[in-house]
């Protein structure tokens, strides 16, 4: 019979986490816990208070918002080893968008108000969430402004001259 | 057969007749034309042709259709100023003149034995579709296909029927990422350069064929290099303003090279220095 998984085991394999220390990532699996969502369930709702984060482990979750005319918009899709939410490392620790489960998801839910309370008291795990994150705000940032720029454009590869 | 180009005068156009017409999408439409006496219509994938309407003026437009049939052309067309507006209301049985083929083919010989990664952007999968027929139709003759398609939303994918039916050939891996989308949508959001990091590839095993509009073809490499491919392996299909198509106007000038005969499709390493420098 196979060696249950903990959620530590889940952490160091995952990319996101990788080069972490161990004894932080015992510290950061102190404030894990696996969860399930069916589809159409929301992991992170836009406007409540940001206390939490999730690594993906199986299935496909969408950042969206509503919009009362079009109704859910959807901005980003995650999947297996993607982490979603950043708002809880950041005041006002208020979520900006929805994640929601597209498929059956299984993901680990990482308290963020407790993993705050640790990265204050160990700058060095601070640093280290932190910098793991702000990578991943950039990489979300200049996703989101070559999205702005609309690259596919009007300006077409067949109609060379715009005549 | 003999072949539609006038070796004489390469600057005249010859008739063809428009046998069908097919929307893809809002403003862009699908034109099949024959020639009026029935000549050979060759093209190699990459190769462009100029469309003549009359009364109206001459655009250069790629093929879009199969490489291998000779007896028509196909060319998907957006409406974005007056002689495409002319060509996108064309009827069947209206004249259209062409001259062509011109410029520099996808590199089929090079990327033999090799996995080929197709990148488009928007209209930019269509000058890529004869492509991807002629890689399904050599399968034996290459390595994986992945084809990563990026268009602004589900509204706006081309060739939307003939995407789903190559995802299922066992050559081939079909990827599509649009900007934004409803929920119903179950494909990728985001940019195309995305999709880059959720390819699995091979670098030193990979040639890599792009084409999009020129700032999405710039980002896209960039993705591509972040993933160790050489330059020497990455194609790129470059648009210019051309007109007469045979390397003499030089309206189509960029740096050393005339998109019109030295392109549209040129090897990275020729014209990565440009993708640098600004207003070329």
């Amino acid at each position: 019979m196979g060696k249950i998984k903990t959620i530590k085991d889940y952490l160091s394999e995952s990319s996101f986490f990788e080069g972490m220390k161990d004894d932080h990532l015992e510290l950061l699996s102190g404030c894990g816990g696996i969860q399930h969502f069916k589809p159409g369930d929301f992991l992170i709702k836009e406007g409540e208070e940001a206390n939490s984060f999730y690594l993906i482990l199986r299935g496909e979750i969408a950042v969206e918002s509503y919009a009362p005319a079009s109704g859910p918009i959807m901005l980003s899709r995650s999947g297996p080893g993607e982490v979603t939410g950043y708002s809880w490392l950041f005041p006002p620790h208020r979520n900006q968008f929805d994640s929601r489960a597209l498929t059956k998801v299984d993901a680990i839910h990482l308290d963020g108000k407790c993993l705050r309370g640790k990265a204050d008291n160990d700058y060095e795990l601070g640093y280290h969430l932190m910098k793991r994150f702000a990578q991943l705000v950039l990489q979300r940032m200049h996703n989101t402004h070559r999205q702005m720029l609309n690259v596919y454009g009007t300006e077409q590869q067949v109609d060379t001259s715009g005549q | 057969m003999t072949p539609a180009v006038n070796k004489k005068n390469p600057m005249l156009p010859f008739p063809c007749r428009v046998i069908e017409t097919r929307e893809e999408i809002s403003g862009c439409l699908s034109l099949v034309l024959r020639s009026e006496d029935n000549a050979e219509l060759s093209f190699m994938p990459g190769q462009f042709y100029m469309l003549y309407v009359f009364g109206h003026g001459e655009v250069p437009i790629s093929v879009s259709g199969f490489s291998s049939e000779t007896d028509r052309l196909v060319f998907t067309i957006m409406n974005v100023g007056s002689v495409t507006r002319a060509l996108c209301t064309v009827q069947v049985g209206d004249t259209v003149g062409i001259r062509g083929p011109f410029g520099s083919t996808w590199p089929l010989e090079q990327a033999k034995g090799r996995d080929v990664l197709i990148i488009a952007g928007g209209l930019g999968l269509a000058p890529l579709r004869p492509v991807i027929y002629h890689l399904i139709s050599h399968a034996d003759d290459y390595g994986d296909i992945t084809l990563l398609y990026g268009t602004r939303s589900t509204d706006t994918i081309l060739f939307q029927d003939e995407l789903a039916p190559w995802d299922k050939l066992d050559c081939m891996q079909v990827l599509v990422t649009v900007d934004s989308a409803g929920p119903d949508w179950t494909g990728h959001v985001g940019v195309v350069t995305e999709l880059i990091d959720k390819a699995v590839f091979n670098p030193s095993q990979t040639t890599a064929l792009t084409c999009g509009p020129e700032i999405m073809m710039r980002f896209t490499v960039h993705a591509l290099l972040d993933q160790s491919l050489k330059s020497s392996d990455i194609f790129v299909s470059m648009e210019r303003n051309m007109k007469c198509a045979l390397g003499i106007c030089g309206r189509c000038q960029y740096g050393p090279h005339f998109i019109c005969k030295d392109g549209p499709v040129l090897r990275l390493d020729q014209v990565d220095h440009l993708f640098k420098v600004r207003e070329v």
